[in-house]
C-alpha cells in the first residue's frame, strides 16, 4: 500500500488549499473588479425572461430605431426589438459559445499536449508539426477558414472557435508535461509499475490543472471575442439569434443615425471579455504559492 | 549560425506543405457536393458540371492536389469566381494597403506599449502603475470592431475631424489611416505594455541589478542601462511574432473602415463563396506569418546566441 488513497490530513490540506486560493482570489484587486461584472452578466442572462417584458426575437417595425428612453432603456434596433432585452438574452448565447468552444479546445488540446510531452520522440515531433500548421493561421484566421468551409450557424461557430483554441492547449499542456515528467514522483510511479494511462491522468494531468484553469479563463475572453468578431463580419450565428457580435454588425449600418444600436452590444462584449481577463490574471496570482497576496 | 538558419528553414517546409493541404482541402470539405455549393442554389446542372470540371473536382484527390501545387508553384492561384479576374494580382494589390495599415499600427503601438510598460514597472504598486495596468487590460479586452466604430462616432461623426472610412484615393492621404491604425494598434499596445511590465519586473529582481544598485548606480542608470536592455529581449520577439496577428486583425479593422485591404477582400470573398480568392488570401496570410516568424526566430538567435545551441 505504498500509493494509498489520500489520507485524512491530506484531504484536509487539499481542502484548505482550495479555501486558501479562494481567499487569495477574493483579496485580489482584479478579481474584485472582474467577478462582479461576470456575476452581473450571468444573473442577467439567467433571469432575462423575468427582467424584461419584451421578446428578444419578435419584430415590431413601428418601434424601429428608437433612441434610449424610459420604455426602452437602451433603445430599439432596426427591427424594433428592445436592445436591452437582446443583450440580456445575448449574455446566454455569448457565454454558451465561449464555454463550449473552450471546452472543445481543452478536451482535444490538453490530452494531445500531454501525450506529446510525455512520450517525446517521433510522436512529439509529428504532433508538434501538426500544431505548427494550425498555429500558422494566426488569430481569427483559423476560425474564418473553418467557417468558410463548414458554413455559418451556431454549431459551426462553436466548432470553429473551439478548434482555433486547440493549439493553445496543446502547447500549454505539452510544456507543463515536459517539466512534470522529469520530477521524481513520476519516475517513482513508473518504477512502481503504474500503468501509463494512470500516470498520465493522475500524476500529470491533475498537476497541469492550475495553468489550464488560468488559460481557460483567459481563453473564454478570447473565444467570446472571436465569436463576436465572426458575428460582426456576418459569418456568425443565425441572424435571429441575439448574439452580441451579430447585433453590433447590423448596428454598424445605422451608426450615423442611431449610434446606440452598435454601441451597447459592443460595450457588453468589452465588459465580459475584460471580466474574464481580470479573473484570469487574478487566478494566476492566486494559484501561485510563491506570491504573497 | 548558418546551420541554425538552415534547420529553421527545413522545419518550416512541412508547415508550409501542411498549410497548402488545409487550404486545398477547404474546398473539398464543403458540406455536400462542393461544386453545387460553389455554384449556388440557383445553378443549373450544366453550370454545376462546368464548375466541377473547372475546379478539377472530377479527378482523383491526389491528382487535384498535385495540379493545385503545380499551379501554386507557377504563382497561378486561379480566377475569381465572381469577377473572373486572376486572383494573385488582386491579392497583391490589396496586400499593399494591408501592409501600410499594419506598419502604421506597429509604429504607433510599439513605442506606446513599451513606454507604458516601463513606467508601470518602475512605479510598481503606485497609482500610475494601477492606471497603466487598467489601460493595457482595456487594450487587450477591447473588441477592435467596436473600438473602430466608437472612434468613427467620435472623430468622424461628432468632431468631424477625420474621415470615417476609405483610403482617400486618388492621392494618398494620411488622415485616412489614423483611425484604422489606432484601432488595430490597441490590442498590441495592451499586449506589449503587459509584457514589458512583467519582463522589466523580473529583470529588476535579479542579482546583477542589485549589484549595480549597491555599486551606487543611480536609479536612472539601473532602470535604463542595466534593466531595460535585457527586459526588451522577450518584448522584441513578441513584437515580431505579433506582426502576423496584426495582419489577421486587419480582417476586422478593414471591414469597419472600408479599407481596401486583403482582410476585407477575404471577408467579402467568404460572404460571396468566392473560393479561389478565399484560398489565395488565406494562403498568403499564412505564408507571410510563417515567413515573419522565421525571420524573428533567426534574428533572435543572432541577438541571443544561447538559442542556437538549444
Amino acid at each position: 500500500m505504498l500509493m494509498s488513497a489520500p489520507t485524512a490530513s491530506e484531504a484536509l490540506r487539499e481542502r484548505s488549499w482550495g479555501r486558501e486560493v479562494t481567499r487569495r482570489l477574493l483579496r485580489h484587486r482584479s478579481a474584485r473588479l472582474g467577478l462582479p461584472i461576470l456575476f452581473f452578466f450571468v444573473i442577467v442572462g439567467i433571469l432575462a425572461p423575468f427582467l424584461s417584458i419584451y421578446d428578444p426575437v419578435k419584430i415590431n417595425l413601428s418601434e424601429a430605431l428608437r433612441p434610449p428612453s424610459p420604455e426602452h432603456i437602451l433603445g430599439t434596433d432596426e427591427l424594433g426589438r428592445d436592445i436591452a432585452t437582446r443583450i440580456m438574452y445575448g449574455a446566454r448565447i455569448s457565454m454558451f459559445i465561449g464555454f463550449l468552444a473552450v471546452l472543445i479546445g481543452l478536451v482535444i488540446g490538453a490530452p494531445i499536449g500531454i501525450i506529446s510531452g510525455y512520450y517525446g520522440g517521433a510522436i512529439d515531433f509529428a504532433l508538434q508539426r501538426v500544431t505548427d500548421i494550425l498555429l500558422a493561421f494566426p488569430g481569427i484566421l483559423l476560425a474564418l477558414v473553418l467557417v468558410a468551409t463548414l458554413g455559418v450557424g451556431l454549431t459551426n461557430v462553436i466548432i470553429a472557435v473551439g478548434i482555433s483554441s486547440v493549439p493553445v492547449y496543446i502547447r500549454l499542456a505539452r510544456g507543463q508535461t515536459l517539466f512534470i515528467r522529469e520530477l521524481s514522483y513520476v519516475e517513482a510511479s513508473r518504477a512502481l509499475g503504474l500503468r501509463t494511462p494512470v500516470i498520465l491522468f493522475k500524476h500529470i494531468f491533475l498537476n497541469t490543472i492550475d495553468p489550464l484553469i488560468v488559460q481557460s479563463t483567459l481563453q473564454l475572453g478570447t473565444a467570446i471575442l472571436t465569436a463576436a468578431g465572426l458575428g460582426f463580419l456576418g459569418l456568425g450565428v443565425e441572424p435571429t439569434i441575439p448574439e452580441w457580435g451579430t447585433m453590433l454588425g447590423t448596428g454598424r449600418e445605422y451608426l450615423m443615425s442611431s449610434p446606440h444600436v452598435a454601441t451597447f452590444p459592443g460595450l457588453a462584449i468589452f465588459l465580459v471579455v475584460l471580466a474574464f481577463n481580470l479573473l484570469g490574471d487574478a487566478l494566476r496570482d492566486a494559484l501561485d504559492p510563491t506570491l504573497a497576496l | 549560425m548558418l546551420g541554425y538558419i538552415l534547420r529553421r528553414i527545413v522545419l518550416a517546409v512541412p508547415v508550409i506543405i501542411g498549410v497548402t493541404i488545409i487550404v486545398f482541402a477547404m474546398v473539398r470539405f464543403l458540406p455536400g457536393d462542393p461544386a453545387r455549393v460553389i455554384a449556388g442554389v440557383a445553378a443549373t446542372e450544366e453550370e454545376v458540371e462546368t464548375i466541377r470540371r473547372q475546379l478539377g473536382l472530377d479527378r482523383p484527390v491526389w491528382e487535384q492536389y498535385a495540379s493545385f501545387m503545380w499551379n501554386l508553384l507557377r504563382l497561378d492561384l486561379g480566377k475569381s469566381m465572381f469577377t473572373g479576374k486572376p486572383v494573385l494580382p488582386q491579392l497583391l494589390e490589396t496586400l499593399q494597403n494591408t501592409f501600410i495599415l499594419a506598419v502604421v499600427a506597429m509604429v504607433i503601438a510599439v513605442p506606446v506599449g513599451i513606454v507604458v510598460g516601463i513606467i508601470s514597472a518602475i512605479h510598481r504598486g503606485k497609482v500610475i502603475d494601477q492606471a497603466a495596468i487598467v489601460f493595457s487590460l482595456f487594450g487587450v479586452s477591447m473588441p477592435a470592431f467596436w473600438l473602430g466604430l466608437m472612434l468613427i462616432l467620435l472623430f468622424a461623426v461628432t468632431l468631424r475631424v477625420l474621415p470615417a472610412g476609405g483610403i482617400g484615393t486618388p492621392n494618398w492621404d494620411l488622415r485616412y489611416v489614423i483611425l484604422p491604425a489606432l484601432t488595430l494598434a490597441a490590442h498590441l499596445v495592451g499586449v506589449l505594455a503587459r509584457m514589458t511590465r512583467s519582463s522589466m519586473l523580473s529583470v529588476l529582481g535579479q542579482d546583477y541589478v542589485r549589484t549595480a544598485r549597491s555599486k551606487g548606480a543611480t536609479e536612472y542608470v539601473v532602470n535604463y542601462k542595466h534593466a531595460l536592455r535585457n527586459a526588451l529581449l522577450p518584448v522584441t520577439t513578441i513584437t515580431g511574432l505579433y506582426f502576423g496577428y496584426l495582419l489577421s486583425g486587419t480582417v476586422l479593422t478593414e471591414t469597419v473602415f472600408a479599407w481596401p485591404g486583403m482582410g476585407r477582400l477575404l471577408v467579402n470573398a467568404i460572404s460571396n463563396r468566392d473560393y479561389p480568392i478565399i484560398q489565395g488570401g488565406v494562403l498568403l496570410f499564412s505564408l507571410i506569418f510563417i515567413a515573419v516568424n522565421l525571420i524573428v526566430d533567426i534574428l533572435y538567435a543572432y541577438i541571443d546566441p544561447r538559442i542556437r545551441y538549444e
